[in-house]
């Protein structure tokens, strides 16, 4: 079944980081899109969804945990699955940002094996 | 109020273990995200001023602010050279292999800005790495932030990107770094000596005690002008602290120079050269140390030390489960001891000084190791080593086993011994092809 894929960043060389790590899991996608950050990323998932988000936390103007709640509120995302990416490991920030709707947390340093650990689930 | 530390090891002894294992934790970190192959060897750990750095970035760098909490409090800074820029920014981008060594080669400082974005978020996960291993290692430790990047030639007005004067006694560690077979490049951590006073209490004066002479000699404000003056470089301790020569640069090794410039422009044109083509070719099971100095990465600095001594190398190699596991030099040995038990200095040693004698020489001996096979000739030998700026290479036979160790001594003695009509036992090998190097 074909999936499609937005990377949320402030980072352009992170997202291509991200995009590149995900590829070399051997997980493919049919269609991939890219926002600099939250409310970029709404806007873009308002016009069309995506079946999975990988998201950074801390970005400008609007931050992933806020990102998630908003996602969260509109209709064509109730079943987009959203997965956190983060240099930050407390538990205490995974449990809320788990909490606020987001169906997964990755820490950096990814690796492609932590992508296909944490994305084959959602691509069946 | 600081919380108290537990750690039983002075700071500036511990950084340079805590800061290799980090930076070798960010190229693992590279090869994990990105399959980028990356191997970083500590070159330098010593306290000087940042004068010592401009042999190892002698063009523009970038600059990575860090701001410490916890046991190491205050502003430090990480350094990447030019080629490291072009090197990991490029090939995040994916720019073509020849693209990225032309930039090596080629690159000027607005070619380096314009990668700004991707060479800013190197700077984070280079910081992100040092944070996971600080908190592991250092116990106190907070928090690592980034809070400025910059990327400019360092040497313009080197106060005002780091913050103190020129001659500001910092630890300075440098290590270089290797990625395939582009040209190998710099990084390196500098920690201003502030970083290391002890929290200053708020006695009442007329209680206050007197500063000891090992404080007042720590105290950056009046730095004892000998404890702080980086060696000279006219005799350099050890290969490690052999740094790349600008061309500008007074050369104060005329011949070592003269050898690396013609082994890196023609190794060909040596190979052929009819006058020295005899000794040149002459392979390393000749004139190889065949019993060199072995040591476990276990032994301490304490025994590493008096071991060379007593066997007068400078030189050791470090086994482990009968492997050739690292390389040790003496100047290693020195950079992880604290100045203050060299003898001008002993009169400001501290208690905590002697702990440093028993740093285990895993921490800080220089891997991985490139080595070389019985048959390699000398030309090649000088050019492993001027290629990778190393002066000791283990000859190893193609079974695994070490056979001996050729350093800069024996290549110079062979070379001298020829020059002087004292001929060694040399034999022209007849083809370069029949020469197996690894």
């Amino acid at each position: 079944m074909p999936k499609s894929l937005m990377i949320v960043d402030d980072s352009a060389t992170m997202r291509k980081i991200i995009m590149r790590t995900v590829r070399m899991s051997g997980l493919e996608f049919d269609r991939t899109e890219e926002a600099g950050n939250g409310a970029e990323a709404i806007e873009k998932l308002k016009a069309s969804p995506v079946d999975i988000v990988l998201c950074d936390i801390n970005m400008p103007e609007m931050p992933g945990t806020e990102m998630v709640k908003q996602a969260r509120q509109l209709p064509n995302c109730q079943n987009t699955k959203i997965i956190m990416v983060s240099t930050e490991s407390a538990q205490d920030l995974i449990n809320s940002v788990l909490a606020s709707g987001a169906n997964g947390y990755i820490t950096k340093p990814f690796t492609p094996e932590k992508f296909q650990e944490q994305l084959a689930p959602f691509m069946s | 109020m600081t919380e108290p530390t537990v750690q039983s090891v002075p700071l500036e002894t511990m950084l340079p273990q805590v800061s290799t294992l980090s930076m070798q934790t960010f190229c693992e970190d590279m090869d994990g995200m990105l399959g980028i192959s990356i191997s970083c060897a500590l070159c330098q750990a010593a306290p000087g001023t940042l004068d010592r750095l401009k042999p190892f970035f002698p063009k523009f760098a970038a600059v990575y602010s860090v701001k410490a909490q916890g046991t190491l409090s205050g502003r430090f800074d990480l350094l990447l050279d030019k080629n490291a820029l072009f090197l990991l920014a490029g090939t995040i981008v994916m720019l073509p292999e020849d693209k990225i060594k032309e930039q090596c080669k080629q690159g000027t400082l607005e070619n380096a800005l314009k990668l700004s974005d991707t060479i800013k978020e190197i700077g984070n996960l280079i910081v992100g790495a040092w944070d996971r291993i600080f908190r592991e290692q250092m116990p106190g430790h907070k928090h690592l932030l980034q809070t400025n990047t910059q990327i400019l030639n360092l040497w313009d007005k080197p106060a005002n990107i780091f913050g103190f004067k020129e001659d500001t006694t910092c630890l300075l560690i440098v290590w270089e770094m290797t990625m395939g077979d582009y040209p190998p490049f710099h990084g390196a951590a500098v920690f201003p000596a502030a970083l290391f006073e002890p929290p200053k209490e708020e006695p009442a004066p007329a209680e206050a005690p007197a500063q000891t002479p090992a404080e007042s000699a720590a105290a950056p404000a009046q730095p004892e002008p000998a404890a702080v003056q980086p060696p000279q470089p006219s005799e350099p301790a050890d290969a490690a602290l052999v740094c790349p020569q600008t061309q500008e640069s007074t050369d104060p090794h005329p011949v070592w120079n003269a050898i690396q410039q013609r082994v890196r422009s023609a190794p060909d044109a040596i190979y052929a050269a009819p006058l020295d083509a005899a000794v040149l070719n002459c392979p390393a099971r000749v004139f190889m140390n065949p019993k060199p100095l072995w040591l476990s990465p276990n032994d301490s600095v304490e025994t590493a030390r008096q071991r060379m001594q007593q066997n007068n190398t400078r030189y050791a190699l470090v086994e482990e489960k009968d492997q050739l596991v690292g390389i040790l030099s003496q100047g290693d040995v020195q950079a992880a001891l604290s100045p203050y038990l060299r003898t001008p200095f002993e009169e400001y040693r501290r208690p905590l000084d002697e702990a440093s004698l028993q740093i285990r020489i895993r921490w800080f001996m220089s891997r991985p190791v490139h080595t070389a096979s019985p048959d390699t000739p000398m030309w090649k030998l000088m050019d492993i080593m001027c290629r990778h700026q190393i002066r000791a290479v283990p000859i190893q036979d193609a079974g695994g086993t070490v056979t001996g160790l050729v350093t800069v001594t024996e290549i110079f003695q062979t070379l001298l011994k020829t020059l002087t009509g004292g001929s060694p036992a040399v034999q022209p090998e007849p083809t370069k092809d029949c020469i197996k190097t690894d």
